[in-house]
């Protein structure tokens, strides 16, 4: 009896702060509400309103691009770095470390400080830039074709290492004999990265892979910090959309369809990721 | 901050590797050019995970004008009083000594309840049935991949009825339930490898279960609770989507979005700017460079569940 007992606090908590301020966006979605009194009912007047709307359509494009960029680079990155260190490249112990640190920094310290790099002239990415002849007056995050491989880059940079962690775990669950036996048999490293590393931790790579497209469309601190979505919206994830229509607009219903779109849109990823890679379990 | 000793963890790291790291390692022989081709890529990128530190590290140092004339910060005139205009902070904000306390106000109450909660829940999903073990972690889980916009609005809406927006306890409350499903899973494993013989001779010795979990099986996981302490403090102490709606008075603002309003005032004094982010950066940094070993473990034991 006591262990059911102990789940009750913790469940508590999440039904009033998670459960219920799910359902209750699906009912502020169907209604019109501007922070003060009761929601109005409006029935899907909102959602019909997303479907013709450019902003979100923009966004939504966005938040597609920025999650495929993001997710892609994260997870291939994290793949190397984790396959190097469980193969025992020299300094193995300090890369761990070291590869970790941008996880733990608070993501709007990343965010203003790789805004700065990125400024004209001034910026730490011009000046490297400049001094190998590449020019230093890019203004990278004022142009709408530069604006979102920027904060990909560095929503990449804050998220590899906490990938590259959970790999690193299960490529270390892999017995060395395993390897050692491909070895002699002349399969080299790249090809047992391939045929023997990936397939077994093929379970691993599918929930990272999902963890960094939720992460990735979660994305708000760093964008928010370094762009706050702009210039104009052309760095407007979803998440940044639904702040500046609810909480700058004042339009809280719009605001909360946009977000339960952006659920929808999250659940539908997470579940064809994960479909995806336990199919190709089942194949291997 | 720049000037990390990873070296010391590294070394005990590789003691405890195990097997699989010593096998591995005993092979000496001479590296292809594509070795070294790959080799060259784990060091850039090194570069680039450690350029923010020490560049941050460096700016924090000098001047605006220095700043402007040598983006790198390896020249120009070096300077202390930097951090002093940072920590008085400019005006139309509050010092930033402010933000350093909200947020570790926020960290001690969102820690007391979501990890005291949390631990509760892991024991319990560890020692029910496996059907409703399994459910609740179910729950769990999902609230986990819940993005987390989806609940912003309501939840700005619930602590305004509350009178809990701009409140220091309102916000602590939110990221303590945010909390609890990672520290109920990692938990529930850690409490998994306690043999159960151990509860079984408490409850002989005459302790109730409550007794029990507090004497003798929590002093067991310590770890474990240091393990996610951390990991809950890391996610307070940069969380931004919460605090930018739910704290807009500069006095209760946390340190992650006081820093915003930071860029702001400082856009003149670029040396205190930078200063600013080594101040809010340098307590993770060092607790992490501490406790690195259960930071990564709990990292480990929350996605294995």
């Amino acid at each position: 009896m006591f262990p059911v007992l102990c789940l009750i606090p913790g469940l508590v908590l999440v039904a009033v702060f998670v459960a219920y301020p799910v359902l209750e966006s699906v009912h502020v979605s169907f209604g019109s509400w501007d922070g003060v009194g009761a929601v109005v009912f409006r029935g899907v007047q909102n959602y019909v309103r997303l479907v013709s709307d450019g902003v979100f359509g923009s966004s939504l494009v966005t938040s597609l691009e920025f999650f495929l960029l993001v997710t892609a680079f994260t997870v291939a990155i994290a793949v190397l770095l984790a396959n190097a260190i469980s193969r025992g490249v020299p300094g193995g112990g300090f890369f761990r470390v070291v590869w970790f640190l941008p996880v733990i920094v608070p993501t709007t310290v990343s965010g203003v400080f790789w805004a700065s790099a990125f400024q004209p002239t001034t910026g730490i990415v011009n000046t490297l830039l400049g001094a190998v002849g590449l020019g230093s007056a890019h203004a990278w995050l004022a142009e709408g074709s530069t604006v979102l491989y920027c904060v990909a880059f560095a929503a990449i940079w804050t998220q590899a290492g906490y990938a590259m962690l959970l790999l690193l775990g299960a490529m270390e669950t892999i017995p060395p004999e395993v390897h050692e036996a491909a070895e002699l048999d002349g399969v080299g490293p790249v090809a047992r990265l391939f045929r023997i590393t990936l397939p077994i931790i093929l379970p691993m790579l599918g929930t990272v892979t999902v963890l960094m497209a939720v992460f990735s469309f979660n994305a708000f601190g760093i964008v928010y910090a370094m762009t706050q979505g702009g210039p104009g919206n052309a760095s407007a994830i979803l998440p940044v959309l639904v702040y500046k229509e609810s909480f700058l607009q004042q339009d809280y219903g719009y605001g909360s369809a946009t977000a339960v779109v952006t659920c929808l849109v999250v659940g539908a990823i997470g579940i064809a990721v994960l479909r995806l890679f336990r199919r190709q379990a089942m194949e291997a | 901050m720049a000037v990390l000793s990873p070296s010391a963890t590294a070394r005990r790291d590789d003691v405890d590797a195990g097997p699989a790291r010593r096998t591995v390692r005993r092979r000496r022989r001479a590296h292809g050019p594509l070795w070294w081709i790959g080799y060259l890529l784990l060091v850039a990128w090194t570069v680039i995970t450690l350029l923010p530190f020490v560049s941050m590290f460096l700016l924090s140092f000098h001047s605006t004008p220095d700043i402007y004339a040598h983006p790198l910060g390896f020249t120009g005139s070096w300077r202390l009083d930097n951090y002093v205009s940072a920590w008085v902070g400019a005006a139309g904000g509050a010092p930033i000594a402010v933000y350093l306390l909200n947020s570790f106000l926020v960290a001690v109450i969102a820690l007391a309840i979501g990890v005291t909660f949390g631990t509760l829940a892991g024991y319990g999903l560890a020692r029910v049935g496996a059907r409703l073990g399994t459910a609740v972690s179910r729950v769990f889980v999902l609230a986990l991949s819940i993005p987390l916009v989806v609940t912003l609005i309501p939840i700005f809406k619930l602590l305004g009825s509350l009178v809990l927006l701009n409140s220091v306890v309102g916000i602590a409350l939110v990221y303590a339930a945010f909390m609890t499903p990672t520290v109920g899973l990692i938990m529930r494993s850690v409490f998994g490898a306690v043999p159960a013989e151990l509860l079984e001779a408490a409850r002989l010795d005459g302790c109730n279960e409550l007794t029990a979990l507090w004497r003798i099986i929590l002093p067991v996981v310590r770890g474990g609770l240091v393990s996610v302490s951390l990991l809950g403090l890391i996610f307070v102490w940069g969380e931004v989507q919460f605090a930018v709606v739910l704290l807009s008075r500069p006095q209760v603002k946390t340190l992650a979005v006081g820093l915003l309003s930071f860029q702001g005032q400082f856009v003149s004094d670029q040396g205190a700017f930078y200063a600013g982010l080594v101040i809010a950066t340098a307590p993770v940094v060092i607790l992490f460079v501490i406790f690195q070993r259960s930071i990564t473990k709990g990292v480990t034991l929350g996605a294995f569940r």
